[in-house]
């Protein structure tokens, strides 16, 4: 507030201060001269500080002071902006008064400030105060209460302070870079990611796909007989002239996202860090993936007992949003392995496509084509996950989004770019060793491409490689 | 900009403390007397006994550079009333040079000690008021209080001190005019009113700082 901290004894507020007892005292002082030595100089130098010391005790601070606090939005993204709104009320006194509504450390001022200072005159004011902020990460945060001052207007008593409201939560959510679409171009199966995937199982839609030749189990109902016709014109009808309508199937692929929330996603700042890109990732993967009807389910490392059970549609999206907003750090390393155990059972069930969002940059390689020992439970988790998905007949992908921690150290510093470098090929061999096992890694520098733009990039090049 | 038109305004404050002063003492007998001791400093006693008055003054501003602004201010008033006791003790009320008649051989007219003491007492409360809005200020500022807020709260503040002040000095010129009790005294109804004050402020003082001593004593 304007004040500093006080001890307890000065903290009584509204009691005269030293400012006035220097006042009272001068003004004793001087009239005691005045009358000891008859002099009419010093009665009259006490006749004005008198007159000073009785109007400062008549003028009463400002008092009958309330504050309403509305905060227009309590659940938003990050990188929106909320506004907030203080009615200040100053019912009696003269003098000075300050509010200040705090708000939490992470957010970013942008327009006014949330420290105001209102002189209040004769009459009664209320006065209307707003600012903005900008929220600039996820999690879950408290606007503590208002607060208050009110100062004598010669300062001549201790501030009158109070704290009113109660503290009201913001959720911010973690920002979701939409995906957009590819290509139109409809494949079997093409990966690394199931974005123009097909079911091949499942009940027929009502949605045409195609045109194809009959096969084996097809309906007769579902025999083009004109295609057909045309097709074996002024020749004898044979079974490879028949042509059925083909039909898109109900179900779409499975997606299943592990999220590495050890201490090691967070270096960097508290506002840019590994972290917070993997969230953006994993909010980004969710929102594309469950805006087609994907199912999408997640496990976070920081709660290793808890799942986020599959399940598609927008209920799902608020609900992986909301776990997004609140994780946090944890000490210890990433036991992937752990985490496959944990979901195994979602795992055998869906067999879904699978996003592991971690670093793989944390361990120095010993020799070329060699896993570091560091890495031990991310081969044994992805050997797990592969052995789940050959019991059926579909298959596990494991895709790996490796986020480079070491893009968030200076830019411009020559010493850390070659830092930078050599740690990118190691990396690299490393990334190269984890390929072996069938895992498609998908290398991110969150400093210089979007996640989306990666994620595209990849399926494009991708495409067609199986 | 604003700072320095303040700034100027405290030096002229000070220059006008500071020639009051020197002034006072000067015309003062015992001032006289005091540069008639110091035989090796040529010059007339009155441009003897300013200087000194004066060159204590600049001391004291120096001194007390970089004190709070009430401390700073206190400290120039205070030594600008020692300054004034010459004077006082040759004025109307109580000739207290009759004691030592050897030291009563001017007789100075009242009304210039009068002029002068009320020149140091408002200049010192003119800089005090102008120190504390720019303290003021400066910390209003540093806690990220828009500009415009701050220099309305501090402008609002200053006038409503200024105000008080001359109110003050109003009330005085009230006072003195009142033509009551013989020639060469005191007016009564300054002595009583002086009499209540005197009873009062220690009084208030006393019972407003009550609760938060008790709360010290509890506390220590």
């Amino acid at each position: 507030m304007i004040t500093s901290e006080r001890s307890v004894a000065d903290s009584l507020p509204g009691r005269i201060n030293q400012g006035a007892v220097v006042l009272a005292a001068s003004t004793v002082l001087l009239v005691a001269a005045g009358v000891g030595f008859g002099s009419f100089a010093f009665i009259s130098g006490a006749v004005i500080l008198a007159s000073i010391y009785a109007v400062a005790n008549l003028v009463k601070g400002p008092s009958g002071i309330s504050v309403e606090r509305v905060i227009q939005k309590n659940s938003v993204w990050v990188g929106d902006e909320v506004e907030v709104l203080l009615r200040l009320t100053v019912n009696r006194g003269i003098g000075p008064v300050f509010v200040r509504c705090p708000i939490p450390e992470v957010m970013e001022l942008v327009d006014g400030s949330n420290l105001f200072g209102v002189w209040k005159g004769r009459a009664p004011k209320i006065v209307d105060l707003k600012f903005k902020f900008r929220t600039t990460v996820r999690g879950v945060f408290t606007c503590k209460p208002v607060l208050w001052e009110a100062h004598h207007p010669f300062r001549f008593r201790t501030p009158v302070h109070e704290v009113v409201g109660t503290p009201e939560d913001i959720v911010v959510r973690a920002g979701i870079n939409e995906i957009s679409r590819v290509t139109n171009v409809r494949g079997l199966a093409i990966n690394p990611n199931p974005m123009m995937d097909m079911s091949v199982i499942g009940n027929q839609t009502t949605e045409f796909r195609e045109i194809r030749n009959f096969a084996i189990g097809d309906s007769v109902k579902s025999i083009n007989w004109k295609a057909t016709a045309r097709k074996s014109s002024a020749r004898e009808l044979t079974a490879q002239d028949i042509l059925v309508n083909d039909y898109e199937r109900e179900g779409k692929k499975a997606i299943w996202l592990f999220l590495d929330t050890t201490s090691a996603m967070s270096v960097g700042s508290s506002l840019v860090n590994p972290l917070e890109h993997a969230i953006e990732a994993a909010g980004a993967l969710s929102f594309y993936y469950l805006k087609r009807g994907y199912q999408v389910g997640a496990h976070f490392s920081n709660r290793n007992s808890r799942l986020i059970h599959m399940d598609s549609g927008q209920a799902q999206l608020r609900k992986i949003s909301r776990e997004l907003s609140e994780l946090s750090s944890e000490e210890g390393s990433y036991d992937f392995r752990r985490s496959v155990q944990m979901c195994r059972r979602q795992i055998l069930r869906y067999v879904p496509e699978c996003f592991v969002i971690t670093r793989l940059d944390t361990e120095e390689p010993l020799q070329t084509n060699q896993i570091p020992p560091g890495f031990d439970s991310l081969i044994t988790g992805v050997k797990a996950l592969a052995a789940y998905g050959s019991r059926g007949h579909k298959s596990v992908r494991v895709n790996i989004v490796a986020i480079s921690g070491y893009a968030y150290t200076s830019q411009n510093d020559e010493v850390n770019s070659v830092a930078r470098i050599i740690r990118g090929l190691e990396t690299d061999l490393i990334t190269r060793a984890v390929r072996r096992y069938g895992v498609n890694v998908i290398s991110w520098d969150p400093t210089g491409s979007r996640f989306s733009d990666l994620l595209l990039a990849h399926a494009l090049s991708g495409r067609g490689k199986r | 900009m604003k700072l320095t038109i303040m700034s100027i305004l405290i030096v002229c404050l000070r220059v006008v403390t500071i020639s009051a002063v020197g002034v006072a003492f000067a015309i003062s007998v015992i001032g006289d007397w005091l540069a008639s001791q110091i035989s090796f400093i040529p010059g007339s006693p009155e441009y003897i006994s300013g200087g000194i008055a004066v060159l204590v003054m600049i001391a004291v501003i120096g001194l007390r550079w970089n004190s709070s602004p009430v401390s700073r201010n206190l400290t120039l008033a205070a030594v600008g009333t020692f300054f004034h006791v010459p004077g006082a003790l040759q004025g109307s009320g109580a000739n207290w040079l009759n004691v030592v008649p050897s030291l009563n051989a001017t007789s100075t007219q009242e009304p210039v000690f009068v002029l002068t003491f009320i020149v140091v007492i408002v200049t010192c409360v003119l800089g005090l008021i102008i120190d504390s809005a720019r303290e003021e200020a400066s910390d209003l500022m540093k806690r990220g209080l828009v500009e415009e807020s701050v220099r309305a709260i501090v402008k609002q503040a200053v006038l409503f001190k200024v105000g008080t002040l001359l109110l003050g000095l109003l009330i005085m010129f009230v006072i003195s005019f009142i033509p009551i009790g013989p020639p060469g005294s005191l007016p009564p109804a300054v002595l009583a009113f002086v009499g209540v004050l005197v009873i009062i402020i220690p009084v208030v003082v006393y019972f407003d700082t009550w609760p938060s001593r008790n709360i010290s004593e509890k506390e220590s």
